[in-house]
């Protein structure tokens, strides 16, 4: 028995233990879906998580080998897929062992985990099939091959809708997420840089091919390469890194277009497409180029190319001449408007803040005023002359003192104008007069009292 | 206070308030270069992908309004891909006669003009003429910028489709009933977002959601691409 387990061990180059347990001798018994085959010796069994799929769809498969301890058989390969509408990823030699208890019974058990992918749509039968040599006398001729079957599985495969199918779209099936960088952002002219695309992600990395630049203007392409970095057993998750060449054959600003990728996801079923952002470099020109027969040669040519690939096209600008930091305009800038804001109040209360000069606004209406008494003197009218004056000295004054007409009082008037107070009182009481007289007012010299109105008027303006 | 030494020290103080407000702005990193975007889009072009071009160039006359250039390879890029465009109006043209930025520091010049044109007014009685000259000028260069500001703000909301053909669903989602398609390199307006999802608006009135991924805004906000 244990005979078996050796050569099966030193085969395969098996790692026992990786599953269950050699001591406990956990009982496990048959997966779902396998029989015992040959007399009840031994088992194959294919397990995949979805029996729809689609074409290139990485689906990942369990496959599990048990024989009966004590049959006296080795393995003579590895399992194999039958018929070709599926592909199989490369099995490891090393399959993980254990050792499980079926019907009484104890069997060494081997398992692979792979993945793989339907190539056409269809309704197809899935299994698998496992060649061994068993021993059947006690020379060492006496052996008979067996290979013992998985149960056929039914498996739905379809197509990839056609559309929605992104022109950049080139097979690859899955759920990736792309980046890119460069090597540097500020070369010499003719010095190469390598652009890299980085696409991370779970599906089919054997369908992953993103186009790089066949040709792009200004920069001479070269080939690109790419290396796949599994995350997994299976090889169904990883980051595969395509690396590219680019050599700048133009000084100036260059810019490096983003690079398209489209996949399809099967667990959207849908197509889907990403990008990359574009790499501005900045290329200084070499000692060389900088002569100017050959940049006027170059511009020519570059000119000349521009012109065959795309006749129409205006070309390229030579000198950025001003940069931005967005692209919205100024006036929707918040910063900017902050700053609009911002001085409309502080204008606001400037203006608030500035009182009108109380004389200088009155000075209009105190000249018509002054206008109005001096016809009156002219054609002797006392008492529209005399209330006029009280009624413009009482404004002036109200507000040159910044109090109400009506708190002017005599006692006032003294206090702030001394002598000119009382000839002020003695005006507005000739007023009185005047009005008790019913108007008239015989021998009035309005003339002096309109230079007296003029006088303080005066003072109040200066 | 004398009358000019009020206004003195209100000018000093708009001046160090501006100052103050407009250096977050100035220290902010520069991205973007009209010529830049101009020869991005020129590549695209060359390359094949005129979504991309149609986008990159619209972004570029956006800082660049009357640069010939830029128009005529747009209007190419355009006809190109087939994508017919409505004519300009003539305030279309206008509004391509004066840079963004120029019509900015117009309207923040008559912001300050108004003010102290309303000041002058307030405080003297003498030459008012000049203040009244300082607001009917302030006013117009208000209005001029406001009115560039409405005529621009639709592209604001414009955007590009950059994939061959980009489905318009009825609602967000992916397996939502296919309204219209869209092809590459036309011109929509974005109405509203939703997820993964765009409200759309075609120049002849069908909406539609769109995958955000199948299309690119011509003024990107702040720190998103595309």
């Amino acid at each position: 028995m244990s005979v078996t387990v050796l050569s099966l061990a030193l085969l395969l180059g098996a790692r026992p233990g990786m599953a269950g347990s050699w001591g406990g001798l956990p009982y496990d018994g048959l997966p779902d879906g396998a029989y015992l085959q040959a007399g009840g010796t031994a088992y194959f069994w294919l397990g995949i998580p979805a029996r729809t799929v689609y074409i290139g769809e990485a689906v990942p498969v369990e496959i599990e080998v048990g024989i009966r301890q004590g049959l006296p058989a080795t393995l003579k390969g590895l399992p194999l897929l039958k018929g070709g509408d599926f592909t199989l990823n490369k099995l490891d030699k090393r399959a993980d062992t254990r050792k499980t208890y079926i019907q009484g019974r104890f069997f060494d058990v081997l398992s692979w985990h792979t993945a793989l992918a339907a190539v056409k749509p269809g309704e197809f039968s899935l299994s698998a099939g496992m060649p061994l040599s068993v021993k059947t006398g006690t020379s060492r001729t006496a052996a008979r091959d067996i290979v013992i079957e998985s149960a056929p599985l039914r498996v739905h495969v379809l197509a990839l809708p056609v559309d929605g199918r992104p022109r950049a779209f080139s097979g690859a099936v899955g759920d990736f997420q792309i980046s890119s960088d460069i090597s540097a952002v500020s070369v010499k002219q003719g010095e190469p840089l390598t652009l890299r695309l980085h696409v991370r992600g779970t599906g089919n990395f054997a369908r992953v091919a993103p186009t790089m630049f066949d040709h792009l203007e200004h920069w001479k392409t070269y080939p690109a390469k790419s290396v796949f970095t599994p995350r997994d057993a299976v090889g169904n998750r990883g980051e595969e890194v395509i690396e590219q060449s680019l050599i700048a054959t133009e000084p100036g600003e260059q810019w490096i277009p983003g690079i398209d990728f489209s996949y399809f996801n099967p667990g959207k079923r849908r197509y889907e497409h990403t990008q990359t952002r574009p790499i501005r470099v900045s290329v200084v020109a070499s000692l060389r180029a900088r002569a100017p027969i050959r940049a006027a040669s170059q511009v020519a040519v570059a000119a000349a190319s521009a012109a065959t690939v795309l006749p129409g096209l205006r070309p390229d600008h030579r000198r950025p001449v001003a940069t931005h930091g967005e692209l919205r305009p100024l006036y929707f800038h918040g910063p900017f408007l902050a700053l609009c804001t911002a001085l409309t109040l502080l204008l606001s209360a400037a203006w608030i803040g500035a009182r009108p000069n109380p004389a200088r606004t009155s000075s209009k209406a105190t000249a018509r005023a002054l206008a109005r008494l001096k016809l009156a003197a002219q054609a002797g009218d006392s008492l529209p002359f005399f209330e006029l004056a009280r009624k413009t000295l009482l404004q002036t004054f109200a507000a040159r003192w910044q109090m109400s007409a009506e708190e002017i009082t005599g006692a006032e008037l003294r206090a702030r104008l001394g002598l000119a107070g009382e000839n002020i009182e003695r005006l507005f009481a000739a007023e009185d007069e005047t009005r008790y007289a019913g108007g008239a007012s015989p021998g009035t010299d309005l003339q002096y009292w309109l230079s007296i109105i003029r006088g303080q008027l005066a003072v109040g303006s200066r | 206070m004398p009358a000019y030494k009020r206004l003195l020290l209100i000018a000093a103080l708009a001046l160090s308030a501006g100052q103050t407000v407009a250096q977050p702005s100035t220290a902010s990193r520069a991205v973007y270069s009209a010529d830049g975007l101009y020869n991005l889009a020129n590549s695209y072009a060359r390359a094949g992908r005129l979504g991309l071009a149609v986008l990159s160039y619209e972004r570029a006359a956006l800082l660049a309004p009357g640069d010939a250039d830029i128009n005529a390879n747009l209007a190419y890029a355009r006809a190109r891909a087939h994508v017919s465009i409505a004519p300009q109006s003539w305030y279309a043209h206008l509004v391509e006669t004066i840079s963004p930025t120029l019509a900015a520091w117009l309207g923040a010049v008559g912001i300050v003009s108004v003010g102290m044109g309303l000041v002058v007014l307030r405080i003297t009685t003498q030459s008012r003429w000049l203040g009244r000259t300082a607001i009917a000028l302030g006013v117009v260069q208000i209005s001029l910028a406001a009115c560039h500001a409405l005529l621009l703000w639709p592209r604001m909301q414009e955007a590009v489709v950059l994939v061959d053909r980009a489905d318009a669903h009825a609602a967000p989602a992916s397996m939502a009933d296919t309204l219209f398609v869209l092809r590459e390199a036309q011109s929509v307006r974005m109405a509203g977002a939703y997820g993964t999802f765009i409200l759309i608006r075609t120049v002849g009135g069908l909406s539609g959601w769109v995958a955000r991924a199948d299309i690119g805004a011509v003024a990107p906000t702040a720190g998103r691409e595309r």
